[in-house]
């Protein structure tokens, strides 16, 4: 009861109709970025965090709330009209996205995305909103050696488990952790790896890694092969309604793909990737079974399903997020470090310091569902037309704004250099095929890692044995044992589908 | 897009190189990075493990992985060990947060060896990026931002040279518009700020 009224009072302060244009221009922009190739939800929220830190942070994370959003929805429309998913969680969706727009079906498969991404995120807000105060309740009694055993599950499981090479995703990692120990100690104030540089004393910001990353190692890998232009083949789509025989094929597998994006998106093993390869899977076994499969040539359900499956991840990677600190997405990642710029740790400690900033933001999330429906299942084709910028305009833009959104966030030219640099590096790991997401959790996690270790051995006096005390540590590397043994299962079962569903 | 596709049996005597490459990169990071702790000032407050011990883990960690991608690479592993029916998988992990443009033909063959670095545009836009870091201050954003757009739209095959310097023109000064009156942020001004 009194989660509702907190949530009552959340939507008072989100409702107003200044916050509401913030909301607005978050999806607007999100769906934006989210729609151009290479450059999925986390690229949105990282080049729109320098603009909002003008704003108060109410309205700041209510913006981020429609980024998120729209940047989800925006990867989905170019999977399903262009076959170009915006970024790796909606590679499933352009399966049977592609197909169905190629018979003519492009807004039923848009409808099926969008209005499954709404009900997905409708029910997975509430359970964020009810499990929270939970999580934070049990984040209270974590020691210094619970949040280390945290970090490493985190760790593990985006570099080992959910990147298929071992090898080249503890590679990524082990760059982000360095980029990561840039930066004054806090503990000791040891002055670490600036060299002699006064604007690395405060590190490297995660907005710069995330946006070289992303943004310039994109433009980069894009120039390198350049000689190869894609032939967009642009499908032109209708206004997106649907049968009431789609409603009815849709249904299930948006509830069944929202039960299976719930889970991963509260334990920290990064990204939707999963959630929405096995509710493809299970869609297209069903459909089998029933012997009415019409999955290869545009199946509503290869849709439905997996975009439900992604929306449910994202959402329930608040969680985590928000009670513990601990971030299991990029994008939750770049939340993490907008809430930091502010001035704010999540974790338990925000829900009764900043209770009011909280509610307003998981209000909000609401919110941006539904301003995402109203506004993007009658306007998605004119999304499209986004990709009909000369591709010399669109790289350009992207590099300009780039550099101007790391540029203004503290008037340095220092970052500008630090931004290349890192896209350098970006360029490097995407042409080698090393993941990218390793990176980012490293230089997030890695400052948190370091400090619960030393934090953990300094009461213990150098005991190791503390690490292995107590019982929520036991349970965290218990399951990470599990995840090592199953992850490759998983993959197995996810090749095999692939193989066999789309060659 | 599928257009440099090497055969499976070429592709398995010709190993991807840019794993040595990136090997030798984390080599040499983690040298540096085990260099800089040694000679590291700590303040001393007896801090019990100090800022010390974490840098010399991770320098440890990459000098280990570093060896063991040259390990890896040696032994064939993984693209070639990885049958045919891999090659999906390894895109899908490859590409992760930063899913490109990528058909997913084009991104099967890539894992496998990447396709050749097209030069002239990739210089290109390396070039652009070192000159506006080195311009924005002086010549201010206006004309850095210009310019950056102007080379990347360049190196990109924009040939309409006069109506690519007019767009570059317009989107700098819209951002300009819109960061310094709009947003209240700063921008360098450069020479034009003497003239204005």
């Amino acid at each position: 009861m009194e989660t509702l009224s907190l949530l009552g009072s959340g939507f008072a302060e989100a409702l107003t109709p200044e916050n509401l244009l913030w909301c607005l221009i978050g999806v607007v922009l999100g769906t934006a970025v989210g729609v151009l190739p290479g450059l999925g939800t986390a690229m949105a929220v990282a080049l729109l965090v320098p603009l909002t830190f003008t704003l108060e942070p109410t309205g700041a994370f209510i913006m981020f709330a429609g980024v998120y959003f729209g940047g989800q929805f925006g990867g989905a429309t170019t999977a399903i009209l262009l076959n170009t998913p915006g970024q790796s969680s909606s590679m499933v969706t352009a399966f049977e996205g592609f197909p169905m727009a190629k018979n003519g079906r492009a807004p039923q498969g848009l409808a099926a995305a969008v209005i499954g991404s709404f009900v997905a995120s409708i029910i997975a807000v509430t359970l964020v909103v009810f499990f929270s105060p939970v999580m934070v309740d049990l984040a209270v009694s974590f020691g210094p050696a619970d949040f280390f055993a945290l970090a490493i599950f985190a760790f593990v499981a985006t570099a080992a488990i959910v990147s298929g090479n071992k090898l080249r995703g503890l590679t990524s990692l082990g760059l982000g952790l360095t980029i990561a120990l840039v930066g004054i100690d806090e503990q000791s104030g040891a002055v670490r790896f600036t060299f002699g540089s006064p604007q690395l004393l405060d590190g490297i910001s995660i907005v710069v890694v995330t946006v070289g990353l992303l943004a310039i190692g994109e433009v980069l890998y894009v120039a390198s092969t350049a000689h190869k232009t894609p032939a967009t083949q642009t499908v032109t789509p209708g206004r997106p309604w649907m049968s009431r025989r789609d409603w009815g094929r849709s249904w299930r597998p948006w509830l069944r793909g929202t039960a299976l994006g719930v889970p991963f998106g509260i334990i920290p093993a990064g990204g939707s990737e999963i959630p929405t390869f096995l509710s493809y899977g299970a869609e297209r076994n069903l459909a089998q079974r029933r012997g009415d499969s019409e999955f290869g040539n545009g199946a509503i359900e290869g849709v439905a399903g997996p975009e439900a499956a992604n929306n449910a991840t994202t959402a329930t990677s608040l969680v985590p997020l928000l009670g513990l600190g601990l971030p299991t997405s990029a994008t939750a990642a770049i939340m993490l470090g907008a809430f930091q710029q502010y001035g704010m740790q999540p974790g338990p400690l925000l829900f009764t310091e900043e209770s009011e900033l909280i509610w307003a933001l998981l209000a909000s999330l609401f919110i941006g569902s539904v301003i995402l429906l109203l506004i993007n299942l009658p306007f998605a084709p004119i999304w499209a037309k986004l990709l009909r910028i000369p591709r010399n305009y669109l790289y350009a833009g992207i590099v300009v704004f780039a550099t101007l959104g790391v540029y203004t966030a503290k008037s340095s030219v220092v970052d500008v250099v630090l931004l290349y640099a890192v896209g350098a590096l970006g360029f490097l790991l995407r042409r080698h095929g090393f993941p990218i997401a390793p990176v980012l959790i490293g230089v997030i996690l890695g400052p948190l890692a370091e400090t619960e270790l030393r934090r953990a051995m300094a009461i213990s006096q150098g005991d190791v044995g503390v690490l292995f005390a107590s019982p929520i540590a036991l349970v965290l590397y218990g399951l990470l044992v599990v995840a090592l043994i199953a992850g490759p299962t998983v993959k197995t079962v996810r090749r095999r589908q692939e193989r066999t569903g789309v060659s | 897009m599928t257009t440099t596709t090497t055969p499976r049996s070429t592709a398995r005597g010709r190993k991807p190189r840019g794993e040595l490459l990136v090997a030798g990169t984390v080599a040499v990071i983690g040298v540096v990075v085990g260099v800089r702790t040694v000679t590291m000032d700590v303040p001393d407050n007896g801090a019990f493990l100090g800022p010390q011990f974490f840098p010399y883990i991770v320098s440890g960690l990459l000098l280990v992985l570093s060896a063991l991608l040259v390990v890896q690479h040696l032994r064939g592993a993984p693209a070639d060990t990885a049958a045919v029916g891999t090659t999906d998988t390894h895109k899908a992990d490859a590409d992760d947060v930063a899913d490109g443009a990528a058909g997913r033909g084009e991104a099967a063959s890539e894992s496998d060896v990447p396709p050749a670095i097209d030069w002239k545009p990739f210089g290109l836009v390396a070039a652009t990026l070192v000159l506006h870091v080195v311009l924005l201050e002086p010549l201010g954003w206006l004309i850095a931002g210009a310019g950056l757009f102007f080379g990347v739209s360049y190196a990109l095959g924009g040939r309409n040279v006069l109506r690519d310097l007019g767009v570059a023109f317009v989107m700098s000064s819209v951002a300009q518009l819109a960061f310094s009156a709009g947003l209240g942020m700063s921008l360098p001004a450069g020479i034009l700020g003497a003239v204005v």
